[in-house]
Order: structure tokens, then sequence, then C-alpha cells
């Protein structure tokens, strides 16, 4: 079981995935921006890091940018709810900036827990 | 001596009153030269006609713009004006009634018919009425002039000023769209996501459970309308790919003949074997399948024929209305027309905005042609709807052709001909067509 950061300006959605996470087993810390996120990467040494990328704070895409700085081989899930993206342009970003997975909202439990799974599996 | 000297007097003012009379006949039949020339050979029609419908007299100008080759063919021909010349009777009534009121009108406007080869023109009239002395009307008489051009050029323009506001209001109504679906998916992720959670802790197969699976059915039916949205605000992205359109279309229309009613009589017109598009095949199925399925329920309510059609066709300044829209070039023309209950005019108008539908509540979203505008318009092509109330609909979808395929392959483009869109668009007369620059894809669409 893993440690995982949660990076969501929306608090009911880091809930609801700590929830779903720990069900699983896993333990949960929260970041409801990029900065905080950043600050706990650094404290708390997570193996992976979920984040929306596309928090008003700072861009998901830059938050993406600076967690590999941070911790180059952290595994990050992109997640978005899509206003101006694709799922596939969604992965394609995801990827290229070094996320191993990405997520669309709304996505279903399975869902998570399959992306969480297959990417710490790697 | 005196009496000769009176006659003579009297001889004298005869010669001179013979010579005054000459000049006077002279004078005068210079004068209706003068005006004969300007009668017989002014560009402008100039008439005489009587209060009951007959024509009195014509000048070529006007005998020429009727079709007829002298007035002596013309004159005879014209029983009644206000049902063989008016598009609208009701228009001679008007005139009539302005010309007994104000005794005269200027720039009266209507569209006629040539009296012989029934075309139909736009004119400009200016007349007055002749009235007895005792004030009793005799006889109309004044000038015609064809403004057919000008009309024909206004109409454009409006048109394009139409076509133009309608393209502003999709975008604006996409711009919206996405972003209330990025806030809408954060708020449904929310809702299946604490939905999950809460039916993990209550029994399988318990009310509260029952209950809980019912909001996470309505939720994927949320995700699914939200996509529709999305397809339509976005851009087309995706994977664009040099690809031959007909064995996609005649991949789509394999999986179309067995969704649909075996009531339907699908028929293919493709002409296109080897032309090749630079597009998301996908997204391209996704606008064929949007007007097949809709041109299927404008005619569930009973049998009906499905025409696919596929062919290349040039576009050029020669057509006006296709070529403001679309660059000069070749392109595909795909068609998709049925038999079934066709729109009047105010439902063409709207059929392409998201959300709006005639289907009965929970039927239709009406976002599958407002993906099809989306889709069309980010290929750089256009769309063009003919459709009347019980005669069925065509859609025509225009988008560019792959270059290379210009310079191979049996099917080279064939400039477009008597069937041409633009031919169509001005032999279907008022306004059947819409024309417009589009946009991506969608399931169903919500029209009719």
């Amino acid at each position: 079981m893993a440690l995982i950061l949660v990076i969501d300006d929306e608090e009911f959605v880091r809930d609801m995935l700590r929830q779903m996470l720990e069900a699983e087993g896993h333990s949960v810390v929260e970041a409801p921006n990029g900065a905080a996120g950043l600050r706990l990467l650094r404290e708390q040494k997570p193996a992976l890091v979920i984040t929306d990328i596309l928090m008003p704070e700072k861009e998901g895409i830059e938050t993406i940018r600076e967690l590999r700085k941070v911790a180059p081989h952290v595994k990050i899930i992109a997640i978005s709810g899509g206003g101006r993206m694709s799922r596939i342009d969604l992965l394609a970003v995801a990827q290229s900036f070094g996320a191993a997975g990405a997520l669309a909202k709304p996505f279903e439990r399975r869902e998570l827990i399959d992306t969480v799974r297959s990417v710490l599996a790697q | 001596m005196e009496r000769t000297a009176a006659l003579e007097e009297a001889n004298a003012a005869l010669r001179a009153e013979v010579g005054e009379r000459q000049r006077v006949e002279e004078a005068l039949r210079a004068a209706e030269q003068d005006y004969r020339g300007i009668f017989e050979h002014i560009p402008i029609g100039i008439y005489r006609s009587s209060i009951e419908g007959k024509q009195i007299r014509a000048n070529p100008a006007l005998v020429k713009l009727n079709g007829y080759s002298s007035e002596e063919e013309m004159l005879p021909a014209v029983n009644d004006i206000a049902t063989e010349w008016y598009v609208d009777p009701h228009r001679r009534k008007e005139f009539q009634r302005v010309l007994e009121q104000e005794g005269s009108v200027t720039n009266f406007e209507s569209e006629i018919y040539r009296h012989k080869t029934r075309e139909r023109i736009w004119i400009a009239e200016n007349a007055r009425l002749v009235r007895a002395p005792d004030g009793a009307p005799l006889y109309y008489e004044g000038t015609v002039q064809d403004i057919t051009e000008r009309k024909r050029a206004e109409e454009e323009r409006q048109q394009l000023q139409a076509q133009l506001f309608q393209k502003q209001k999709l975008e604006a109504l996409g711009t919206l769209a996405g972003g209330i679906a990025h806030d809408f998916n954060n708020i449904l992720s929310v809702i299946s996501g604490y939905t999950e959670l809460a039916a993990g802790t209550a029994p399988v197969g318990s009310l509260v459970w029952r209950n809980l699976q019912r909001v996470l059915e309505s939720s994927r039916r949320a995700k699914a309308l939200v996509q529709q949205i999305l397809a339509f605000s976005q851009p087309s992205r995706g994977e664009n790919r040099v690809i031959q359109l007909q064995p996609l279309v005649e991949e789509t229309l394999q999986f179309l003949r067995a969704s649909l009613s075996k009531t339907i009589d699908i028929r293919c017109e493709l002409h296109c074997p080897t032309e090749t598009i630079l597009a998301d095949p996908t997204k391209l199925q996704q606008v064929l399948m949007n007007l097949c399925v809709n041109a299927a329920q404008a005619m569930e309510r009973s049998s009906g024929i499905l025409t696919i059609g596929l062919r290349t066709v040039a576009i050029s300044k020669t057509q006006p209305q296709l070529s403001v829209i679309l660059p000069p070039g070749v392109y595909f023309e795909l068609t998709v027309s049925d038999t079934g209950c066709g729109m009047p005019p105010e439902m063409i108008e709207r059929i392409f905005e998201p959300f709006f539908t005639t289907k009965a509540v929970g039927e239709g979203s009406g976002m599958g042609l407002a993906i099809v505008h989306s889709v069309v318009h980010s290929y750089r092509g256009a769309i063009a709807v003919q459709s009347q109330p019980g005669q069925g609909s065509t859609f025509s979808v225009y988008l560019p052709m792959h270059k290379s395929a210009l310079t191979h392959g049996p099917n080279a483009a064939r400039p477009a001909a008597d069937s041409s869109p633009a031919s169509a668009l001005s032999t279907y007369g008022r306004k059947p067509w819409k024309v417009r620059r589009q946009s991506s894809h969608g399931a169903d669409s919500g029209h009719r």
C-alpha cells in the first residue's frame, strides 16, 4: 500500500478520493493547490501524486512540471474536468510531461482503483 | 384697283398663315420624332395600361423585358396584368390602391413574371393615374426598371449577414457550453463518487442500495450528455490522417443497415472510390451517423428512402453563395436525403443550435446536429440544408479533398454542373438552402 498525495482545489473531490483510496488500504495526504502540493511532496515523499490539471491557482501542467523537478521519479496521475481538453488531449499532455496515467472527470471508482494499481505497478 | 389691292393683301395673309401652319406642323413632327426616339430607344420600360389590366402601349424595352419581339405580339397576349404579371396578384391591388389615393407611385418594387417566358424577375415601377376632366380614372402610365441583380445582391448580403450572426451565436454557445461542462464534470464526479462510496456501505439489493444505483445510472447519463456538449464545443483535435472517404462511408452504412428500422430503404450513390481526406475517421463517422439517424427519425412514422451520396465538386468563384463561404477548391459533397416529414424554414434556422430539439423529452439531447456543425466547421467545410414540410430533407456536407488526391485516381474532380450546389442554391428559390461554414460529432441530433 502506498502514500498518495491528492491535489485538487475542490474539497469534495479530495475527500471523495481519500475515502476511495483509503478503502483500498492506501494512505492519503491532501493539498488544495499546486504550491501546497509541492510542500507536501517535499515533506512526505509520497509514492504517487494524483493532481487536477485545471486548477485555478496554478495551472496543472505547471504543477506537474514542478513536481517533476522536486521529485523526478514520483509517479503522477493527471485528472481533469475536460472543459478545455478532451480525454485524448488530456492523456497526450499528461504523458508528455511524464504523468503515468490520466483520468477524465467524472470517473468511476473502478477506473480510479485500476489506474492507481497499474501506475503503482509500473 | 382697290379690290385688287384687297385681294393681294388677303393672299399675303393666307400665305403667311399657311407658312405659319407648315412651321408649326414641322415643329410638331420634330417634337414627335424627338419623343418617339426617347420612347423607342430608352432602356427603361414605358407603358400605358388600362384600369382593368390590359396593356395599351409598351415601348421596345418593356416588350423585351417581357420576352416578346414586338409590341404587336405583346399587347394582345396580356389579358390580366394582376394575375399574369405579378407573382403575388395582391401586389397589383396595392399598386392600384396607392395610385387611387396618391395619384402616383415611385420605386414600387414587385416580383413579376416575364410575360412570355414566365421567368421570375424583380422590377421597380414609377407610375401615375391619368384621370378624365370629371375625375374618372382613365388609365395608368409609367416606367418599369429591371432590378433583379440588385435584389439578388441584397438577398445574398442578407443571407451572409444571417450566416455570420448564426456562426457567432454558435461559437458563443460553444464557449459557454464548454465552460459549463468543465464545472459540471467536477460536480458530477462528486455526485457519482460519493454515491459509489455510500452504495458500498449499503447491503447489496437493499432499498437504499437500489436507490443509490439509480443515482449512479442518472450520473452516467449526465456524463454522456456532458461529453456530447464537449464534442460540440471543442474544435476537432483527435487524430487527423489521410484516409479514403468512400470506404469509411461504406463501413458506416453497414453498421447503419443493421441498426436502422427495416422499413427504411437505404440507397447509395457513391462516386469517389479513391479520393482522400485529411480528417479523424471517428469524427467523420459520427457526422454521417448523426445525419442518418436524424433522417431515419424523420421517417419513423412510415417507410421511406434514405439516400447517401458522395461525389466531388469544384467550388469556384462562379458559384457565388458557396464560394463566399468556401475557398475555391475541390470538395467532397456528402449528401444525406430522406423522404420524411421535412422542416419549415423557421426550424431550419435553428437546427444547428445546441439543445434545439423537436423530439419528446428524453428522446434526444438536441446535440447531434450541433456536433455535425462543429465537426464540419473544424475541417473548414460547410453544410447546406434543403427541406420543405412533407417533402423530406437533404443535408449536403462539403469537406475539402486532400490535395494529393488531385493528381491521381480515375474519379478526378468534376466541375459542378447543373446539379451543382450553386445551381441548386439558385434553383430552389427563395432561401431553402442554408449554408454555413462549420465544425465535430455526436449521437442523436434532435431536430424534426
